[in-house]
């Protein structure tokens, strides 16, 4: 049995690999104050006026001062982030697929996709604008098209991808197609898609962010332009962070997410996505 | 034991079977060339032969997964046009899903089909402790070693019970000694309660003499069927009979029949 206590042996090992690996929210604690020291230190160093970098005490007062404020800023830019996140993953999913299986669609979508992928899509911005005036729509709009692009991406890279001695493996079991989607296609591309769906939301953020500095009348967005026009910095500083926590927070809701739904996929995928 | 000619009509029926790739660049390539091949119920045949002799694409074609470029294949009496319904098949890489546990890996042979797998579960967790992998059911694959993994594949391509088992070096990436103790046990669940029908691929002659009961050997470019030995040692087959004067006999006449048709030295 000395095979068996050899592998027994070789479970283990990859069992203690994984609890280190939970030492996570400690380092993130630890850079966080890293970030707050290096702060201070920049505006010792260069000895840097309030009016140009505020330190984090004062930048703290000013988000306790002006917390109602910043909520009701934050719940405007939250509603156009996930807004334009909802509607790249039912547009981008479904046009992943479509590359994914039919070789027409693939020619046919594929190459202007990859060419838009080097155009700034910020830069069509006031495009936006100028069609659908200030506010929620433009921000959607604009936090949509840079959304989209990564899951459709990873959704057909992670659709295609499937190794083909799987796909004999389906046959030699007698699987339909559909069967062989839903039971082997589908969740190996999980990983893909989610890793897409991570970026996606980051640009996300990012997207109605800037639909705010170019068409905003409300939002976090909004707020950094008007706070900063006025020169107080303190404020500035104060959205900043708070959309700072806001993107955190979202991509962790999809990481988890994701450790919801690839909760039995081995640890290898979930840390490489 | 049944070998070649006897009476009764044999499960598979191969005759004047050829494969020619004709791929762009490549050109026109012979693969396998006139096959003539019978395989009875219950008997364990060995494909033996360098790579390259067209030894799995021969697998691929008698399992419906293939279609040949000439000559036809019969399963009781049958032409075999589409993939095989009730066969059982092994890839030399276990292709396991690493989302579900052992368990559900082996079930997955019932969910692929669009059956219910609950009333197989019991079977399913005799089979997998048939082969040392008590306790091991819940396991995702990514815990177990490359020899359990492996064993999860066989007992998926088992649990139906199927008419046919496919191996195509099933065994080629696991070490030697691993290698060694899935022989014994591939032997054991394949002539225990009743013989099973296997066509085993494999370029070790060690391996196919000690698992099969007819040797069928192979030389390359084109693949054709050169020479076939009977293997008379008693099943199930022990670890020990490795040992045994008869097993290296066999083995002896293996080497020479692939000497005398040059697939070991032209």
């Amino acid at each position: 049995m000395a095979v068996e206590a050899a592998e027994t042996q070789v479970v283990s090992l990859r069992d203690r690999a994984t609890s280190i690996a939970t030492g996570g929210p400690v380092l993130s604690f630890v850079s966080l104050l890293l970030t707050v020291f290096v702060w201070y230190l920049l505006i010792w160093v260069f000895d840097l006026q309030p009016f140009v970098l505020p330190p984090p005490h004062v930048v703290a007062g000013q988000m306790w001062n002006h917390g109602p404020m910043l909520l009701a800023e934050t719940q405007v830019t939250l509603l156009q982030i996930l807004a334009g996140f909802a509607l790249s993953v039912l547009v981008g999913f479904p046009i992943g697929m479509l590359i994914a299986f039919s070789r027409i669609m693939d020619r046919l979508l594929y190459p202007p996709l990859i060419v838009s992928q080097a155009v700034p899509k910020i830069a069509l911005a006031p495009v936006f604008l100028a069609w659908f005036g200030f506010g929620f729509r433009t921000n959607v709009s604009i936090s949509f098209l840079i959304a989209v692009f990564p899951v459709i991406i990873n959704t057909a890279l992670g659709l295609k991808s499937l190794d083909p001695d799987m796909v004999r493996l389906g046959r030699a079991m007698g699987a339909s197609r559909w069967r062989l989607f839903v039971q082997i296609r589908l969740p190996s591309a999980m990983p893909a898609v989610f890793a897409g769906l991570k970026i996606s939301m980051t640009f996300a953020v990012i997207g109605a962010v800037v639909g705010e500095f170019v068409a905003g009348s409300a939002g976090l967005g909004y707020a950094i332009q008007a706070a900063t026009g006025l020169f107080n910095m303190s404020l500035a500083f104060a959205a900043i962070v708070a959309i700072s926590v806001l993107g955190v927070v979202l991509f962790f809701a999809v990481e988890l997410v994701e450790r919801i739904v690839l909760r039995s996929h081995p640890q290898q995928q979930r840390t490489a996505a | 034991m049944e070998v070649s000619g006897s009476a009764a009509a044999p499960l598979l029926d191969v005759e004047q079977l050829s494969k020619v790739f004709d791929a762009a660049g490549t050109g026109r390539v012979e693969a396998l060339a006139s096959i003539d091949l019978r395989i009875h119920e219950g008997e364990f045949v060995a494909l033996l032969g360098p790579s390259g002799c067209g030894k799995s694409t021969l697998l691929s074609i008698l399992s419906g997964l293939d279609s040949p470029s000439g000559g036809t294949v019969r399963l009781a009496g049958e032409p075999v046009t589409a993939p095989l319904a009730q066969m059982g098949f092994v890839f030399q890489r276990d292709l396991l899903l690493e989302w579900r546990t052992a368990l559900d890996n082996v079930l997955m042979q019932f969910t692929m089909r669009g059956a219910d797998p609950r009333p197989h579960r019991d079977a399913a967790l005799r089979l997998l402790a048939s082969v040392g992998l008590a306790g091991f059911e819940d396991k995702y694959p990514w815990q177990l070693s490359g020899g359990m993994r492996q064993r999860v594949a066989i007992c998926r391509a088992l649990i139906h019970e199927p008419q046919v088992l496919f191996m195509d070096e099933p065994f080629g990436a696991v070490d030697a000694l691993t290698r060694e103790r899935l022989n014994s046990d591939l032997s054991t669940l394949c002539s225990e309660p009743e013989a099973k029908t296997v066509l085993f691929v494999t370029h070790d002659i060690d391996e196919a003499v000690f698992l099969a009961d007819r040797v069928v050997i192979m030389s390359p470019r084109p693949g054709r069927i050169v020479a076939e030995q009977a293997i008379g040692l008693p099943k199930p087959r022990r670890p020990e009979m490795r040992g045994h004067d008869e097993f290296l006999h066999e083995v002896a006449r293996s080497r020479e029949l692939l000497l005398d048709h040059g697939v070991l030295r032209d």
